[in-house]
């Protein structure tokens, strides 16, 4: 082996390699003898057993056979132990620090997976069919398919096969897991097999040979392949069709070759330092821990240390292709080099978003709003935001982290998690960047989580359309000025010079798309400089300039980027079969390959990239060598994430959108066509959450409730089409995912109600009990998810509303409307009970009530009902907790219902019917129109008189009312009012006035108040709950209460959950306390204080007393004690003001 | 260097010294003592010197004791999951050493990935240990020593708790055959050289820097001897190995093109490549003296012009 020349095997692998594309590793049982070794763990077993080597049967066949009688579980118990014994060689050790996408393995014994754990890498196990891993293929996370089972197992699904029979069964099952191996390889990825003897091995030939074979050319390489394995009849047929290649060299032996000539490296790819992920914070480097970071992975880029380790210089040539990647593709999940080396053009916008972004840092404190960058599609925002997040985290000072837009629905309690290790690292602060294309309501709702868990984190997010004016938002204009266009060139000049020149000298117009369409006007090589005979300059640039100026010659608007893209001859004409790079094999462009690239390029215009599965999946059959040439060509961008999810899209929206528009005429049909084909593509399987996360993201964004006007508009006759490819998806194609059957509701519905002149009542009806019957089944599911839960009653009370409009509009019967509201009512308080936090059943009881209200069909005693439940739900309502965006629909709703309520009256023979029926509701009426409403801050004189004669009218008839919801709401919040004269959370360090009576009183009704209001009664009077059990001298359940707010993640306090509202007080004077610190606790940490006077510990910090640490048994005297959601925390003397005492 | 400074990093040192003792006769206990863990040392532990000096003593004395005297069984204890080292602290620590060393002894290529990652890796390590980077007073060298001592004895003495382990745990034999395996086949770079030198005698290969061809083929003789089976004959395979690389590597004959251009009159073009091929075979054949070679060149290119074969 030494000194030959590298093998056409190695060549060819070692490019695959290069790219960085999925690697699949398939480990056969003879792995650990494949350097020359004897297996020692199967030599063992043999010995211990009494097996015979000299027998035609393989030592497994053997074992099998012998684990089918005897002590099964004693067996496998040795089994077990002579495997943890077996050691770990220096080959295995070599695979196992190469980061696989996926393993397969027939092996049964645990020695590679003890090799393969690592502290940059968990394993994922697999063993049957049922199990569909989250990742996979996440180099982290590694999903390892056992396809025997294994020998420390002793579960009948993942134990090995005992007996031939079982061995038989168990060979199914190893088939049917060996099928996904195809998925998870994508067209893209190799396989390479080590260990692997077809005459041994319980996996046989045979069953690989459709697996291969369904694979591309040179996709798998088996290695160690002496000529014994080579003639197996289906190995050798799989090699003479080009699709396995053998090598004699051992995996390991390659795999070091490789790392010696820079291919591949070992370990993390995401890590350069041997030390693994770092982050230096205020000059000092911590270590992340192992949990922190992989929680983050597939959600978040995490710019640690590993990121900022400088840039290697290269020649200029390198320089160059360097540059034009980068502006092929700027942000790569571990690569950001680009930035480093200053490729990124800086726009005038980015100074000010740096500038606003780092004065919000430094305020060293929770962070209210999130910061939004909007502006269209190519100003820029991506980059600037990139950018930012790079130079911020290079200066070590607030950790940062980068959410690119593909990621749907980050889940913030990760993020949360590092954020809170990070600032006890000591950062002053986070920084979280969202390159997400959301609303603001979206970045408002995370920057809220993370306010309400405590984080100084600041959100930084991107968006199309921002409310102007408003201090949080930063515009990226879609016009360079003429600052940024003289700068351009000499932006241009570092790079291409000679290019530069051509433009100045061309006097040819940067106009808006100029940017996206530099990566398509720069030649793919540097251009070159040659002298010729007369000493001109001539280079490849000079032509495209040329052909610049022909185009805007002949053009009025013209448009660099679209000049740009069509220079690509993919897309001139069908005849022309060259794709950028990669030849298409087959004579022409055939329109498998047209329906790829519309597949991706459809979502690419909405700013979507497609998962790989997704898309395979959805071409069903007509993948061929020309569509996955196709897929590797320049109009079409792979991206892996993290995680190892691949993700296919055009390189900028806006290329996708030109080439929508000029292949489809803009038609919106032909658009959703092709979404629809995506959807039917969702299939059961490891990719199917991301898969269902990508649709349902892709339909709400061009759905009739898109964010985006021009989506709803565009799309408008379409929401049928999207219905019923959601209903084939299920009934055809047995997907039944909630998520999915929600979307398919909302489809239904609005597609009743669009184009309402040219439906009948009854279709309108069929489409209206189809949404509900979709809805219904989705509650059903065994997993629908609890959160979903709420939305789907919600929606479901909407559909019932829609019906109770349309049997209005046409005079529907008495019966029929009533029965709908009373179902409509039954699913808000549903939705309600499920989420305090759903404006959106609120505001659907709003407008269905208010139907009813005008509805002559009803009785009085039926719209006494009405108007109570109206009542009651907008009083309780907390806009405080709701989604920011919802707010305003809120509000709006509130002053619907507010005046359609202004002129009813409760008559007296109403009220007596309601009465005798068993309702409260007249109580509560009769209550509630003894005063206006509640108001927002501190009521006048006479609303406050008029509150007192609601609550005592409540008090005279309390023994009627205290076991009704309504009523009892309504008490408390008068008793509230009355005592205090402010609403409940209306400001913070509040000293109630409550007498001990009072605070018994408190205690009781809220006691009461949450019993009627279960699962999970709302936040706020849980709060209550605890500080009036506090004053009750019942410390303990206080404490309980408060410590369960703490720990509940799903605890929604808009933002808010950190405020200390109120301090401990006896008749209107806050208390003192006096104790001692239990343990030493260092300044900015929380520590405990006994309470001498309570005889319990509360935490302290010794920053709040401006102390730089607290000594074990230290005495702290006359302390307050506030209250937040988070509970009772001591402060010092000075925390009071005296303007805050109400009484 | 004052008392106050060197008398910690002596005692490091000894107690380093002692450790290596330590484990030594662990592994006698368990392979005998015909197997050494440690290979012999001919480099000399840190002496008083000034602070910066002793640290990269430190370093040269740890990376032969580490890497190349006990590199192989070392980091084949450091495989095993019985080692008690889930976080990877003794592969780091091996990874810095080595980094260490090369950021003391060799100039860094900017362009090159690994050596950017060599210098930042040492720049990292610098500032967890001094907050400096890189040090720059003699505390904070004596600082790093201290450090790069105590690591390599944490080091060592898991490879002694582990070494202890391994003779009480039941169902031993393979672990400790395979910790012998790799003491066993521990080769220092050194054991080449005479073979290298004697190859290199036997196939008159005079203009061959020894040294450097052995360091650039070193690790891929190591790999291969590294997959024969146990109990090999290390002389006759290294030889064989030696040989083969020199083989694939053949010398150069000492005419360059501008040589036949300018003595021979020969135009720029084809035939200049072409002669060079035929100077090449001339000293396979044995012709080493260039301006011997230079007159057969010249011999060959009148015969080729008169036609004769």
């Amino acid at each position: 082996m030494i000194g030959q020349n590298k093998s056409t095997f190695e060549e060819s692998l070692l490019k695959q390699l290069a790219r960085r594309r999925p690697t699949i590793l398939l480990l056969g049982q003879s792995y650990l003898n494949a350097t020359g070794r004897e297996d020692g763990f199967l030599k063992s077993i043999a010995a211990h057993f009494k097996f015979d080597p000299t027998k035609s049967d393989p030592l497994l066949d053997q074992l099998n056979e012998f684990l089918g009688h005897g002590d099964l579980s004693g067996n496998l118990r040795y089994l077990h132990h002579r495997s943890e014994t077996t050691p770990i060689s220096q080959d295995l050790d070599t695979i196992s620090n190469f980061a696989w996408s996926s393993v397969f393995t027939s092996t049964i014994d645990e020695v590679w997976v003890r090799a393969f754990k690592k502290p940059w890498r968990s394993l994922n196990t697999v063993f049957t069919e049922d199990a569909w891993p989250l990742e996979a293929r996440d180099h982290n996370h590694l999903c390892s398919t056992f396809l025997f089972g294994c020998v420390d197992k002793e579960d009948q699904d993942s134990r090995i096969p005992a007996g031939s029979f079982k061995l038989d069964e168990r060979a199914q099952i190893a088939v049917s897991l060996l099928r996904r191996l195809p998925e998870v390889t994508t067209p893209m990825g190799v396989v390479l097999i080590e260990g692997y003897d077809p005459k041994i091995d319980w996996l046989k030939a045979k069953e690989l040979y459709p697996v291969f074979n369904s694979l591309a050319d040179s996709q798998v390489y088996l290695f160690s392949a002496s000529q014994e394995i080579r003639v197996n009849k289906y190995l050798a047929k799989l090699h003479e069709d080009g699709k396995l290649r053998f090598s004699d060299l051992s995996l390991a032996s390659f795999l070091r070759r490789a790392v010696d000539e820079g291919v591949i490296s070992f370990g993390d790819p995401a890590v350069k330092l041997s030390v693994g992920r770092q982050i230096t914070i205020n000059s000092t480097p911590y270590v992340i821990p192992k949990d922190l970071w992989q929680n983050l992975s597939g959600i978040v880029s995490l710019l640690d240390d590993n990121v900022l380790v400088p840039p290697t210089s290269a020649s200029s040539d390198q320089e160059y292709a360097a540059y034009r990647n980068f502006l092929a593709d700027p942000v790569k999940p571990n690569d950001w080099s680009g930035f480093a080396k200053d490729y990124a053009f800086q726009r005038d916008f980015q100074a000010q978003l740096r500038s606003e972004c780092e004065r919000r840092l430094k305020q060293n404190r929770i962070q209210a709003n999130p910061l939004v960058l909007h502006g269209e599609s190519g100003t820029g925002k991506t980059v600037a935001l990139a950018n930012m997040a790079f130079k911020i985290a290079s200066e070590c000072t607030y950790p940062t982290l980068f959410i690119d837009r593909s990621v749907s629905n980050p889940d913030w309690r990760p993020i949360d998690r590092f954020f809170n290790w990070a600032e006890d690292c000591g950062a002053p602060g986070c920084l979280l960047v969202w390159d997400g294309m959301r609303t603001d309501e979206s970045y408002s709702n995370l920057q809220r989580r993370l306010a309400d868990r405590g984080r100084k984190a600041l959100l930084v997010g991107s968006s199309y359309l921002s409310a102007a004016g408003s201090g949080d938002h930063i515009e990226a204009p879609r016009e360079l000025n003429l600052n940024e266009k003289a700068r351009f060139k000499d932006y241009l000049a570092r790079f291409v010079p000679e290019f530069a020149e051509g433009l100045g000298a061309s006097m040819l117009p940067i106009d808006p798309e100029f940017l996206v369409a530099l990566y398509r006007i720069l030649p793919a090589a540097r251009p070159k400089l040659v002298k010729g005979i007369t000493g001109e300059l001539d280079y490849a640039g000079k032509k495209i300039i040329e052909k610049i100026k022909e185009a805007e010659a002949q053009k009025t608007g013209f448009n660099s980027l679209e000049f740009a893209f069509q220079q690509i001859p993919f897309l001139q004409d069908s005849s022309n079969e060259v794709a950028e790079e990669v030849s298409l094999d087959e004579g022409r462009v055939s329109n498998e390959v047209r329906e790829l690239v519309a597949l991706v390029m459809v979502p690419g215009k909405y700013g979507f990239r497609v998962p790989i599965e997704l898309l395979l999946s959805a071409l069903g059959r007509n993948i061929n060598s020309a569509t996955i040439a196709a897929l590797q060509t320049g109009i079409l961008t792979w991206t892996e994430q993290n995680n190892g999810d691949i993700l296919v899209g055009p390189r900028h929206s806006l290329e996708a959108k030109m080439y929508v528009d000029s292949f489809y005429g803009g038609a919106a049909e032909a658009e959703a066509a092709f979404i629809c084909k995506l959807m039917m593509g969702l299939k059961k399987g490891p990719s199917a959450r991301a898969n269902t996360d990508f649709i349902v993201d892709l339909l709400r964004y061009v759905g009739p409730n898109s964010p985006v006007e021009r989506n709803k508009s565009h799309f408008k006759h379409c929401i049928l089409t999207f219905a019923d490819a959601l209903k084939r998806l299920r009934m055809e194609k047995s997907v039944a995912s909630a998520r999915l059957m929600l979307q398919e509701a909302v489809f239904f519905r609005e597609g009743a109600k669009s184009q309402l002149s040219e439906r009948s009542i009854d279709e309108r009806m069929r489409l209206f009990e189809h949404a509900r019957d979709v809805l219904l089944a989705a509650k059903e599911l065994k997993d629908c998810p609890e959160g979903l839960k709420s939305s789907i009653s919600a929606d479901l009370a909407a559909c019932y509303g829609s019906m109770i409009q349309s049997a209005e509009d046409t005079g529907g019967g008495k019966i029929e409307i009533t029965g709908l509201y009373d179902h409509a009512r039954d699913a808000l308080r549903e939705a309600m009970r499920r989420s305090w936090a759903n404006a959106h059943a609120v505001v659907t009881l709003g407008w269905i009530s208010r139907a009813m209200l005008d509805s002559t069909s009803i009785s009085d005693s039926e719209r006494s009902e009405i108007q109570a439940e109206l009542l009651f739900r907008f009083d309780e309502a907390d806009p405080s907790t709701f989604e920011a965006g919802q707010i305003e629909h809120f509000l709006k709703e509130k002053l619907r219902v507010m005046s359609a309520l202004k002129n009813q009256t409760l008559a007296e023979d109403a009220f007596e019917a309601l009465k005798r029926a068993g309702s409260k509701a007249g109580y509560f009426l009769r209550a509630r129109s003894l005063f206006e409403g509640f108001p927002d801050s501190s009521p006048t004189a006479d609303e406050l008189g008029n509150m007192r004669r609601a609550e005592a009218y409540l008090d005279e008839v309390w023994k009627e009312v205290v076991s009704d919801e309504r009523c009892l709401g309504l008490y408390l919040n008068l008793w509230w009012f009355v005592r205090v004269g402010q609403p409940r959370f209306a400001a913070e360090r509040k000293i109630l006035p409550f007498t001990e009576s009072e605070w018994i009183k408190l205690a009781d009704v809220t006691e009461a108040f949450a019993s009627l209001q279960q699962p999970e009664p709302p936040a706020w009077l849980r709060f209550l709950k605890a500080l009036a059990a506090f004053h009750c001298g019942d410390i303990g359940k206080s404490i309980r209460e408060f410590r369960e707010m703490s720990s509940d993640i799903h605890l929604q306090a808009g933002g808010n959950r950190l405020k200390k509202y109120f301090v401990a007080s006896f008749g209107g004077t806050a208390r003192t306390y006096d104790g001692s610190v239990r343990s030493r606790v260092e300044e900015d940490r929380f520590g405990e204080v006994w309470v001498n006077q309570l005889h319990h510990a509360i935490p302290i910090v010794p920053r709040d007393f401006d102390k730089r640490e607290l000594r074990q048994g230290e005495s702290v005297a006359d302390f307050h004690i506030a209250f937040s959601f988070t509970g009772p925390i001591a402060q010092p003397p000075r925390f009071l003001r005296p303007k805050t005492s109400i009484k | 260097m004052n008392d106050i400074a060197w008398q910690p990093i002596s005692a490091a040192v000894e107690r380093l010294k002692q450790r290596v003792n330590e484990v030594e006769s662990s592994a006698e206990a368990l392979f005998g003592k015909d197997c050494l863990f440690f290979q012999p040392l001919s480099l000399r532990p840190p002496h008083r010197g000034c602070a910066e000096l002793v640290f990269l003593r430190a370093i040269f004395w740890l990376q032969g004791l580490l890497h190349e005297c006990a590199g192989s069984p070392i980091r084949s204890c450091l495989r095993q999951t019985q080692f008690s080292d889930s976080e990877g602290h003794g592969l780091l620590y091996l990874d810095e050493l080595q980094a260490l060393r090369t950021h003391a002894s060799h100039n860094l290529d900017p362009s090159s990935g690994s050596d950017k990652k060599t210098e930042f890796t040492c720049l990292q390590w610098y500032r967890r240990v001094s907050i400096s980077t890189p040090p720059m007073c003699d505390d904070a060298w004596n600082q790093c020593a201290l450090a790069l001592i105590a690591g390599a004895d944490g080091l060592l003495q898991k490879c002694c708790e582990f070494l202890c382990r391994l003779k009480s745990m039941s169902d031993n034999n393979f672990l400790i055959e395979e910790i012998r395996r790799a003491a066993e086949g521990q080769i220092t770079p050194y054991a080449f050289d005479s073979i290298v030198s004697s190859v290199a005698a036997d196939l008159g290969r005079s203009g061959t820097n020894l040294d450097k061809f052995r360091a650039s083929h070193q690790k891929a003789w190591i790999e291969s001897l590294g997959m024969l089976r146990e109990g090999y004959d290390f002389q006759h395979e290294a030889r064989r190995l030696v040989e083969e690389s020199f083989l694939a590597n053949p010398e150069k004959s000492p005419v360059s093109g501008f040589e036949i251009i300018t003595q021979l009159r020969v135009p720029q073009g084809e035939r200049v490549g072409k002669l060079l091929k035929v100077a090449q075979q001339f000293f396979d054949s044995g012709i080493r003296d260039k301006t011997q070679i230079l007159e057969r060149l010249r011999e060959h290119l009148n015969s080729s012009v008169s036609g004769a074969p």
